[in-house]
């Protein structure tokens, strides 16, 4: 009897553990259901602001997390915090390309460079295609140059970053001019470049006799009052206590601090300081403010001046990282300027076109 | 890229879910096999959980191809005494090798992930 018992308990004990074992699966899968950041419910600021902002991301899906906006109308200005205040640092992404195109503005103001000055005068770039590109050819995207350096290294570079939520940057201003010295240039008509505006600010840090983030800080940032707002290049140079933010997958990103790249997007700022640089653009203000003229044709983007785009009257930048999104923009016809800066990679390009148009 | 591997998700999860039974050209000759085309699905399972972005779908969809696996692993534990340990008609050597390689493939893919 219990030989003809065994055969009938064996497969039933198997199917209860496979059951089990399906059902711890199954359990350990749920537990571990994304979650992703939403919108901070810490809220502050102008209420009618809030709502708006509320009202223009309900259209906008995107992972969100803190966010910094203003809208400012003549010299009156209107904020609203989600999760932050006037003090939170916010990586600004390639709106530091603006900073980038005033600091070439002012150094033509100051006699040291002109705009047709050729690249290869002033970074090592030997008899390659490259050297005779000039230096507003990059500020206006118009030099040839892709956007980025089509090494593999880069290429696998941006690959495991994704990957990794990583910053993909990070080569010497020598490994930069090795790349320009190593590419070849296509058509010069508009072509954006992130390649372009490193290239641009190591030279115009070469011209001044110093290095970028310092030529940053004592034309630009330091000028218009941004003590809050900096350009690292190494992790090593992030103040105490530098935020990160989130990927679009809601993971946590690490800081970019791009290294010789640094001239195209490396800038931390915050809600304040970026009022009072945008409001001194809009108005003429900032040190090297002729960069905000329109001076090239830029696709479907409208127009380009130094970095500045200009699209159906509105001159805008806008920026991204591997966790921060920002857009900051203004109209000289209404007066009006608008900043936003998010802790999270999704994009806030919507938002801050949105902003520019409401009553 | 970021959906991807949502795709690959369902998909790595069904082929192991599809070697875990009796028939296809898909299912497990051997014990090594069965796990490591398990690993596969748990390995694109973590990286689909990092990348996919769940703010522009509903996170709820991650439930799928959690529940292929689910599945795969119960008809794997089902079949796992009938299973050899390696796959019988090849040399024991070029089945552990290949075991051996798959393993520190799916090792690289975590540690550059997680590291």
């Amino acid at each position: 009897m219990t030989r003809l018992q065994k055969p009938a308990t064996r497969p039933r004990r198997v199917l209860l553990a496979a059951i089990a074992a399906g059902l711890v699966t199954a359990l350990l899968g749920a537990a571990a259901i994304p979650r992703p950041p939403s919108l901070s419910a810490d809220v502050s600021g102008d209420d009618e602001l809030i709502d708006t902002v509320h009202q223009l991301l309900a259209d906008d899906p995107g992972v969100r997390d803190r966010l910094s906006v203003a809208v400012i109308d003549g010299g009156t200005v209107r904020t609203a915090h989600f999760g932050a205040m006037d003090a939170t640092e916010y990586e600004i992404g390639s709106v530091t390309k603006t900073i980038t195109g005033s600091l070439l503005a002012d150094a033509i103001e100051r006699g040291e460079v002109r705009a047709d000055t050729p690249l290869g005068d002033l970074l090592d770039l030997g008899t390659s295609p490259a050297a005779s590109i000039t230096l507003d050819e990059l500020a206006t995207h118009s030099s040839g140059l892709p956007r980025l350096p089509m090494s593999l290294g880069m290429i696998v570079s941006a690959i495991v970053s994704q990957y990794r939520a990583s910053d993909p940057y990070g080569a010497t201003i020598a490994e930069l001019e090795q790349s320009a010295r190593d590419t070849e240039l296509g058509e010069r008509e508009f072509v954006y470049s992130n390649f372009g505006f490193a290239l641009l600010g190591q030279a115009l840090a070469e011209a001044a006799g110093t290095d970028y983030a310092t030529l940053a800080e004592e034309r630009v940032l330091g000028p218009l009052g941004m003590a809050h707002s900096y350009v690292p290049t190494t992790p090593a140079g992030l103040r105490d206590d530098a935020p990160t933010g989130y990927s679009v997958a809601g993971r946590p990103a690490d800081a970019w601090t791009l290294g010789a790249d640094a001239p195209a997007g490396s800038a931390r700022s915050t809600l304040a300081d970026m009022i009072a640089y945008t409001i001194a653009q809009r108005d003429g203000a900032a040190p090297g403010s002729a960069a905000t003229e329109p001076m090239a044709p830029a696709g479907e983007s409208g127009e380009v001046g130094y970095a500045w785009l200009t699209t159906d009257g509105v001159t805008w930048h806008n920026g991204g990282t591997g966790g921060f999104t920002s857009w900051v923009g203004f109209d000289r016809e209404s007066d009006r300027a608008v900043v936003v800066l998010n802790g999270t990679a999704a994009t806030v390009d919507d938002l801050g076109f949105g902003l520019m148009a409401t009553d | 890229m970021e959906y991807i591997t949502g795709i690959l998700a369902v998909f790595f999860s069904g082929l192991f879910a599809l070697s875990a039974t009796r028939r296809g050209a898909a299912f497990a000759r051997s014990r090594v096999e069965l796990v490591g085309t398990g690993l596969d699905a748990v390995a694109i399972l973590v990286v689909a959980r990092a990348l996919m972005p769940w703010s522009d779908v509903s996170p709820l969809l991650w439930l799928v191809p959690v529940a292929i696996a689910a599945i795969g692993v119960f008809l794997a534990v089902l079949r796992w005494s009938a299973l050899p340990n390696l796959r019988p008609g090849r040399p024991a050597v070029r089945s552990i090798a290949y075991g051996v390689a798959h393993a520190i493939v799916l090792l690289a893919v975590l540690v550059l992930f997680l590291g």
